[in-house]
């Protein structure tokens, strides 16, 4: 029907014309139909390919996103999302190419969506591209392999990174902050009570400096710690030299330099990893690791043989009666898979004074010992098989201590040589099965076995001598689930002395975990559920026969006693601003002796917290708790109930400052009325933060605070007849600034 | 002839020609610790006048003390040391009483223990003597030592108690606004009962407390527990120890000390006295008082405490508190406008990641910035998505290989 008149129209205009205007119509056609086609190949539509949309990569891989042409200024700019995170500013434009090099964010395990945007100069965002991105969880030989074709880009980086290390790097971070501080007003009763020193005015102060030297790859770091104060007794080491300590003094410090597993540490360190002679022992001292191979490593410890402060001792081992000095060999024997097979031998020789640890209170004596022992720790390749024994023997002894003596003469003490041995043996019976949702069980069973002879020790590991112990374990985990149960069995007296009471000892416990609120909706999880835990334990010791020549009298001195301990806690975080948590324990003690059959004990532990944040500023939470002690014995219950609550208000009044108070109230009482006892408190505390200068070095922050608190405390005894009242109420003030 | 016989025997014999013995003992005998140390509340009774405490040793066997001495004293050459003065935390009590905290080293029950190896009595002995400044006889009073491994039957009492910080350092330097480290009280103990007390701190500008109130409760005579000096507490515990020697107590309500100003703290661990049977001292028994002292938990030495000093506000913290710029907080947004986000430089920062979370907290988008560009555009289509829902938006500061240096608290965006 079209070409009739067309014909016609051609007949009688020509052929050429015709031809012309039949091309113009189809231009028009096209040019309407496909507008960007229109503008030749710069404007065609883009297309976008991806070097990684038939494979699965590793999390490190350099991806690369092609474009088909380039993007013009005018069109807007490319925008690229993996899952929810726009990397865009990640991806590097290499001519038509965009390539992403992870590095600040690797890829996200599993299948992520990648998706291109176009951002118009509008503002517009306009989907370009979606690829789907498979990223597996380890490198692969092949991966390796072919991101090694960069072979250029790997040499010019190389380099690179040779002259970064050729770098000298330092680092120096002073830090200096002074207080003055005080009380100006306490009143006290009874009178005598008072403090010595009121009003008084006092300043202290803390600095630490750390500097850090770096080049190809060796290290040197400092860290110095120091304290000070114009009153004698805040002195660090006060309670060890009383007047006579520095009021300025060094509280720690550690001076490290080393390359790879190359150290030398300096200051306060810590050694061991063997669990009967020396472990984990921390002190100030010196020690040394020396890499011999790949698999081969020595190191070497001389420390004190307490934890000191202060600048005496600096080196830790200048005191010969009181310094601990060990070394180990340990060896891998799977290069590929440290701890697949390690075997670690262990030497220490050690002397103490009776002193304790700066931190620690303790009944000690003079000791030194001498000993030496092998761990052996190994797992099969899948891990699923895992196992660690140690031998240890040791040689010790009491040297003569003249503040034991007395000027008596004593028994002697035979220094004894002692073994002390153990095992552990992990086994996965089930690992990673799929049960339910996405959700995987693993099952491991656990078999120890320990022994330490009568009269072993060591003096920097703490062991109770004279005991074998048994203990099966099943631990399981689904989910959010956890569950373990345990069975111990153990006795005493190795050597069966019949004049030394041997006891028996049976253990039981389970404990079970489970966050109620995701485990059946992880994705979205229900607030109004808490998170669970619930524990018990059950202790059965007992003796095994009624000593003889050993001033036992009767089977009321030898125990038969049962403990039973139950424990629950939940814990609701009802939205980010309100939280609930719940605790209850139980215990019961029951003796079975003769003569003991009445002397039972039953506790129990209600205790609820509870923290909100009812405006941003503004953080409340409260603690309420209520114990009781039943004694079946006399009979007698006592109850104790404790309320507390404490405000912390930020920027009220002023900018940068903070006010917070505090409340608490403990009221404790037996049935029978014999004994009162309450006590309260109260404090409240305003500070304020300010600053002047603003570069670094002439920049000083200070902080104003003021407190008052009030406590009181009454306790009143019918029994024995006292009635114990005290009250104080206290103003403190202070001015902090920190230097630098 | 065991060593009761012996000893009544000897009794018997030289009573007939001395004064009677007027000071008695309670507890008169415990079970011990074979293996380590142990410590035991005794309320001597009645301190005649002009009698004074004088030495107290452990032994192997008694005899009669020579006249005019009364009681049976030390035989000299079974002698296992004597009470060390650190140890010794004596006082007058009560109506004539006399408090004795009978701490026995482990190189004391090593000698007993070697003692028994080689056939002797296993038992021992805790004599102290009191001694007249007015001329009359010394008199020694007796505890009986029974060795046992320690566990139920032995009196509850700490043997050893240590603060341990996560490094190790003695002492501790907390930037104001940082988390505060986990704390833990390594325990090791005899008996069994229950631990209960509290976490108390000492704040900038406080007095110090003495030694004698970081003792334990249960250390002081009864009517000198409650008139230790109080602290800020911080938290209250109550554990029940099973009779297996060791128990890690942590420091719990660590959040409530995040608002602690500048300046030299100390944590204190107050042990408060709890009952249980073995540990108990009768006064009646003695003539000193009129019921039962009941002292589990006692120490023969003060709880240690941990110095930490708070110094001046991190880069890191303050950055966290104050970063968050645009939209501002509490400022209605128009949903209809491009949604740009804007915070604060942090200097040390290589490259920031802003979140926006729903209300259960998942992020719902999430954006790398380099730095020092410190905003971000949302895309065009974020409210039609998003439009619903109750967000909230935080910022992470990265350094070069993304791990976080520090993060905002999270800021909601109010919209129309």
């Amino acid at each position: 029907m079209t070409e009739q008149p067309q014909k016609i129209f051609c007949l009688k205009h020509g052929r050429r014309l015709c031809l012309i205007l039949a091309l113009t119509a189809i231009y028009f056609f096209l040019a309407v139909s496909f507008p960007n086609v229109s503008a030749g190949a710069d404007d065609e539509e883009i297309k976008i390919t991806a070097n990684f949309t038939e494979r699965e990569i590793t999390p490190s891989e350099k991806i690369e996103l092609t474009l088909s042409r380039l993007l013009k200024a005018d069109e807007g700019r490319p925008a690229i999302f993996i899952g929810k995170t726009d990397l865009s500013v990640l991806f590097t434009q290499q001519d038509r190419n965009l390539v992403y090099e992870p590095g600040l964010q690797p890829l996200p395990v599993g299948e992520t969506p990648l998706t291109v945007y176009l951002v118009e100069p509008g503002g517009n965002w306009k989907t370009l591209a979606e690829f789907s991105l498979k990223v597996k969880t380890r490198e692969t030989p092949i991966a390796n392999a072919e991101n090694a074709n960069a072979g250029e880009t790997a040499a010019s980086s190389e380099s690179a990174a040779r002259k970064e290390a050729d770098k000298w790097k330092t680092e120096f971070t002073p830090n200096v902050s002074l207080n003055i501080k005080g009380q100006n007003q306490t009143l006290t009763f009874p009178r005598e009570a008072a403090p010595e020193r009121n009003p008084f005015t006092d300043l202290a102060g803390q600095g630490d400096i750390s500097f850090k030297i770096e080049r190809r790859g060796w290290a040197l770091t400092n860290q110095f710690n120091f304290a000070g104060s114009s009153f004698q007794q805040e002195a660090l080491r006060f309670g060890e030299l009383g007047n006579r300590a520095p009021r300025i003094d060094l509280s720690s410090y550690l001076i490290q330099f080393g390359k790879g597993r190359f150290s030398v540490k300096l200051g306060h360190v810590s050694f061991g990893s063997n669990r009967h002679l020396i472990n984990s022992f921390s002190s100030r001292g010196i020690t040394v690791t020396v890499p011999i191979s790949k698999q081969n490593e020595i190191s070497f410890a001389a420390m004190n043989g307490t934890s000191v402060v202060g600048f005496d001792n600096f080196i830790g081992v200048t005191r010969r009666k009181h310094s601990v000095v060990s070394a180990a060999f340990a060896r891998e024997f799977i290069k590929e898979r440290p701890n697949g097979l390690r075997v670690e031998f262990s030497v220490m020789r050690g002397s103490l004074l009776p002193l304790s640890n700066f931190n620690q209170g303790e009944v000690n004596d003079a000791e030194k010992s001498l000993g030496f022992g092998v761990k052996i720790i190994g797992s099969d390749k899948k891990q699923r098989l895992r196992y660690e024994v140690g031998f240890t023997r040791s040689r010790f002894t009491n040297p003569s201590d003249p503040l034991l003596e007395q000027g008596f003469n004593l028994t002697e003490i035979r220094p004894v040589w002692r073994t002390a041995r153990y095992g552990e043996i992990s086994f996965d019976f089930i690992q990673g099965l799929k049960l339910w949702k996405e959700k995987k069980l693993k099952v491991t069973g656990t078999y120890r076995h320990e022994e330490i002879e009568p009269l072993y020790r060591s003096i920097v590991a703490f062991a109770q001598a004279d005991k074998r112990q048994n203990q099966f374990e099943v631990s399981a985990s689904f989910g959010e689930i956890n569950f373990v149960y345990g069975n111990l069995r153990d006795r005493d007296n190795l050597n069966d002395l019949a004049s030394i009471l041997k006891t028996l000892n049976r253990r039981n416990n389970m404990n079970i975990s489970i966050a109620l609120n995701s485990f059946f909706t992880p994705q979205k999880p229900k607030k109004w559920l808490p998170q669970i835990s619930y524990s018990y334990d059950h202790v059965h010791q007992f003796g095994a026969f009624l000593p003889v020549d050993g001033e036992f009298r009767d089977l009321s001195q030898v125990p038969d006693q049962h403990n039973y301990v139950h424990a629950f806690n939940a814990q609701w975080q009802l939205s980010s601003k309100f939280n609930i948590g719940y605790r209850y324990n139980r215990a019961f003690q029951d003796n079975q002796q003769p003569g003991r059959e009445r002397a039972d004990f039953r506790t129990a532990v209600n205790a609820v917290t509870l923290g909100t944040k009812p405006h941003s500023t503004l953080d409340l939470d409260f603690d309420l708790s209520q114990e009781q002690l039943k004694n079946f014995e006399q009979p007698r219950i006592d109850r104790t109930f404790r309320f507390g609550t404490r405000a912390t208000w930020r920027t009220p009044f002023l900018k940068n400052s903070s006010f917070s108070a505090g409340f608490s109230t403990t009221l404790a009482g037996d049935t029978n009325n014999f004994n009162d006892t309450r006590n309260a408190e109260f404090d409240a505390q305003w500070a304020y933060r300010f600053s002047f200068g603003k570069e670094k070095f002439k920049k000083t922050d200070a902080q104003f605070f003021i407190r008052y608190a009030n406590r009181y405390g009454d306790v009143i005894d019918r029994l024995f007849l006292f009635n114990n009242f005290n009250k104080t109420q206290v103003f403190n003030f202070g001015l902090n600034f920190n230097i630098f | 002839m065991n060593n009761f016989l012996k000893i009544a025997f000897f009794t018997i014999l030289f009573s007939a020609g001395i004064s009677a013995q007027t000071i008695a003992v309670n507890p008169t005998g415990v079970n011990v610790n074979s293996q380590n140390a142990t410590t035991v509340f005794l309320t001597f009774g009645v301190i005649p006048p002009g009698y004074v405490p004088a030495e107290a040793i452990w032994c192997g066997e008694l005899i009669p003390a020579p006249a005019p001495a009364i009681g049976l004293q030390c035989r000299p050459d079974t002698i296992y040391g004597a009470l060390p003065a650190r140890f010794n935390l004596s006082t007058p009590s009560g109506n004539g009483g006399f408090t004795d905290i009978m701490s026995i080293p482990p190189s004391v029950v090593r000698r007993a223990y070697q003692a028994a190896v080689r056939g002797a009595n296993a038992g021992f002995f805790y004599v102290r003597r009191f001694i007249s400044v007015n001329g009359d006889p010394d008199q020694y009073v007796n505890v009986t030592c029974r060795m046992t491994g320690g566990g139920a039957r032995v009196p509850f009492a700490l043997i050893n108690v240590e603060l341990k910080t996560p490094s190790g350092d003695p002492v501790l330097f907390i930037k104001s606004g940082e988390k505060f480290p986990e704390i833990v009280a390594d325990i090791q103990y005899n008996g069994t009962g229950r631990l209960k007390g509290r976490w108390e701190i000492v704040q900038p500008g406080e007095e110090p407390p003495a030694d004698e109130d970081l003792l334990t409760e249960a250390t002081l005579p009864v009517e000198k527990r409650g008139s230790q000096r109080r602290y800020t507490q911080i938290s209250r515990f109550n554990e029940f120890l099973q009779p297996t020697g060791k128990f890690k107590l942590p420091l719990e309500a660590n959040e409530r000390l995040k608002t602690l100003v500048a300046g030299q703290y100390i944590l204190l661990l107050r042990i408060e006295a709890t009952d249980d049977k073995e540990s108990d001292s009768n006064l009646a028994a003695v003539g000193v008082g009129n019921g039962v002292v009941h002292s589990g938990a006692v120490a023969s030495f003060p709880m240690p405490t941990l110095k930490f000093f708070v110094v001046g506000e991190s880069a890191t913290t303050k950055w966290a508190d104050t970063s968050l710029v645009l939209p501002q907080k509490n400022v209605v947004i128009d949903v209809n406008n491009p949604l740009v986000f804007t915070w604060r430089e942090f200097s040390e920062a290589k490259a920031y990641r802003l979140e926006v979370l729903d209300d259960a907290g998942s992020v719902i988008l999430s954006a790398i910035t380099l730095s020092p560009i410190t905003s971000y555009r949302a895309p065009s289509w974020f409210w039609t998505r998003f439009a619903n829902k109750k967000l909230s938006w935080r910022v992470a500061a990265l350094d070069e290989s993304g791990a976080v240096i520090s993060q905002t608290g999270t800021q909601a965006l109010s919209t129309n």
